[in-house]
């Protein structure tokens, strides 16, 4: 019965706790700060985060039927970083974990920071990506949502899974072997549990679109708004530019070979008498075949993306003429 | 009206209550500190005799107190299960035992920190240390949020626990799949309830003259050099009668 996957006070040696409790402190000041611009705006402005915080906590305290049988809690955070964004989402996570600390005993104190890492940051985040991901591919709010909610409950189960198995790691085989027996154990209830809180969050949010006359910007659809502008896509494509180069320049002097033969040189270090059991059934007359029918290949492949992404927009900008006409 | 949990009510009622709380959270504190520096064996015994010890005399029955700790040790008991078994792929055999008495020491310090987390839980009410926060200087807007989640909370709650029973009394929670349908129902509502509760909260407020300030009253108590006496020399017996006997 692991739920939400709080790491439990004292099980993190005080060197650890102290770094997840740094490499969280910047999320949780910058997620305060957007709360206080907020928040002094006025009361009413300051009673609704509030409310907005308080209903975290509730969800947190919701308790799903879980397939195994036992109890389980979601975390609640996909569907409050839809509603209310994953900046002020760390803040009010973060109270949230020390409430949950010392209102029902689960997490600890020292332990704090590497659950609002794991929770209040990297969940959150995730969440939103994903959300604004799937809202400018066409998807809707609530599928978006819920993939959200999905895709951030596994992201917080594997760096939970990180973090334990970098302070305990396995005396045989090290960092890789610990965090293979973690994320194989906890994936028994927290993938399940992923998976329902997906489907949770993606029925909320319907309902919440649907049944729901409130004015909430996920809801009324303004966050959708601001979809890919030109200068984002010019920056993204200079971006993808330079992370493929950066790896010839920096280390030019590299042989660069392809993971097939590394694997291959691997396996005669490991066995120097393993004879191949299969042999390709045709070979390139030459190396130019060879390259001609790899670039036939991705060419296939670019102009496959280039077409969805042509017609994705085209059907995007006839719905948007469509409503201005009418 | 319900109570948040069994842990508020009783860290507001228990019979340390009208102790500072800074000689109980040097009290805990110090104690989850001991669990996580000193040595394992016998300074996590010496840790949850201690807890258990400060439960009987602030009134908190041990029922309470396991009931607590039962959900933490079974991730704890899970965690350190997984640091006995060791996988090695390529090796034989590739799954084995080691280690053992890693697993147990792992163990033994969760069990005496979270027990210790859980003493500082049940015997500091929020609201208090919400206010000590304050004047230790963290900033206001952050007490002002979390003072007023912590008093929005029991109302959620509240409200959460009837429409549950309302839903669970129509066989809302019959199967998985009704059981998912129920939940994210019960999630939109809380979060309709939330925000209408905020603009109801406001409306009313405002006609009060509610200017946004939150006040964060002192409660008024004192320091018992006897409490904090008593508590820094049992907790330097603690820490000193490890080392000597665990060694280093």
């Amino acid at each position: 019965m692991i739920f939400a996957m709080h790491i439990a006070e004292g099980f993190l040696p005080p060197a650890w706790s102290l770094l997840w409790t740094l490499a969280a402190a910047p999320f949780v000041v910058a997620g305060f700060r957007s709360l206080k611009r907020r928040v002094d705006a006025g009361a009413d402005a300051k009673l609704a985060t509030a409310s907005s915080g308080a209903f975290c906590f509730v969800l947190s305290a919701l308790k799903i039927p879980s397939v195994t049988g036992s109890c389980s809690h979601p975390t609640g955070v996909g569907l409050g970083t839809t509603l209310i964004g994953p900046l002020p989402m760390a803040a009010l996570g973060s109270i949230v974990l020390l409430f949950q600390a010392m209102l029902l005993a689960h997490g600890g104190f020292t332990t704090l920071g590497a659950n609002i890492f794991s929770m209040a940051v990297v969940g959150p985040w995730v969440a939103w990506w994903v959300y604004r991901a799937g809202t400018s591919g066409g998807l809707s709010m609530s599928m978006a949502g819920g993939i959200g909610a999905g895709v951030a409950g596994i992201a917080t189960y594997c760096v939970t899974a990180v973090q334990l198995a970098l302070a305990h790691p396995d005396p045989v085989s090290g960092i890789g072997g610990s965090l293979v027996e973690f994320l194989g154990i906890f994936a028994l209830t927290q993938i399940p549990l992923s998976v329902v809180e997906a489907l949770i969050t993606v029925l909320a949010l319907r309902w919440l679109s649907a049944r729901s006359s409130l004015d909430i910007p996920a809801l009324t659809g303004r966050a959708r708004e601001r979809s890919l502008s030109a200068g984002r896509v010019v920056a993204s494509l200079i971006g993808v530019v330079l992370l493929m180069t950066a790896p010839l320049v920096a280390r030019s002097g590299a042989e660069w070979a392809g993971a097939d033969s590394r694997a291959t040189d691997m396996v005669t270090t490991i066995d120097p008498g393993y004879t191949p059991w299969f042999e390709g059934w045709w070979t390139p007359s030459s190396g130019e075949v060879e390259s001609f029918l790899f670039a036939l290949q991705a060419a296939v492949g670019a102009g496959v993306v280039g077409y969805v992404f042509g017609s994705r927009r085209r059907d995007a900008r006839r719905a948007l003429t469509d409503t201005r006409g009418s | 009206m319900g109570a948040i949990s069994t842990i508020d009510t009783l860290a507001h009622t228990n019979r340390w209550s009208h102790h500072h709380l800074g000689d109980k959270v040097a009290w805990a504190g110090g104690l989850v500190v001991a669990a996580l520096l000193t040595p394992v064996w016998p300074g996590a015994f010496a840790v949850t005799a201690c807890v258990v010890c400060s439960c009987a005399l602030a009134g908190i029955p041990l029922r309470v107190l396991l009931g607590v700790l039962r959900i933490p040790v079974g991730f704890i008991v899970a965690g350190a299960a997984i640091t006995a078994i060791s996988v090695a792929p390529g090796q034989r055999p590739p799954i084995r035992l080691t280690e053992l008495g890693a697993a147990a020491s792992l163990a033994g310090r969760g069990v005496a920190g979270t027990a210790a987390a859980a003493l500082l839980a049940l015997t500091v009410p929020v609201p208090e240390l919400i206010a000590r926060a304050r004047r230790a200087g963290v900033p206001a807007a952050a007490c002002e949020l979390a003072i007023l989640m912590y008093r929005m909370i029991a109302v959620s709650l509240d409200r959460l626990r009837w429409q549950r029973m309302a839903q669970e009394s129509r066989l809302g929670y019959d199967g998985v799949r009704c059981s998912v349908r129920s939940l994210a129902a019960l999630a939109a509502a809380a979060f309709v309830g939330s925000v209408t509760h905020a603009q109801r909260l406001a409306t009313g407020l405002g006609a009060r003259g509610f200017d946004g300030t939150v006040w964060l009253l002192d409660d008024g108590a004192r320091h018992s050099p006897r409490f904090l006496a008593s508590a820094v020399s049992v907790l330097a017996l603690v820490v000193v009668g490890s080392f000597l006997v665990g060694g280093r």
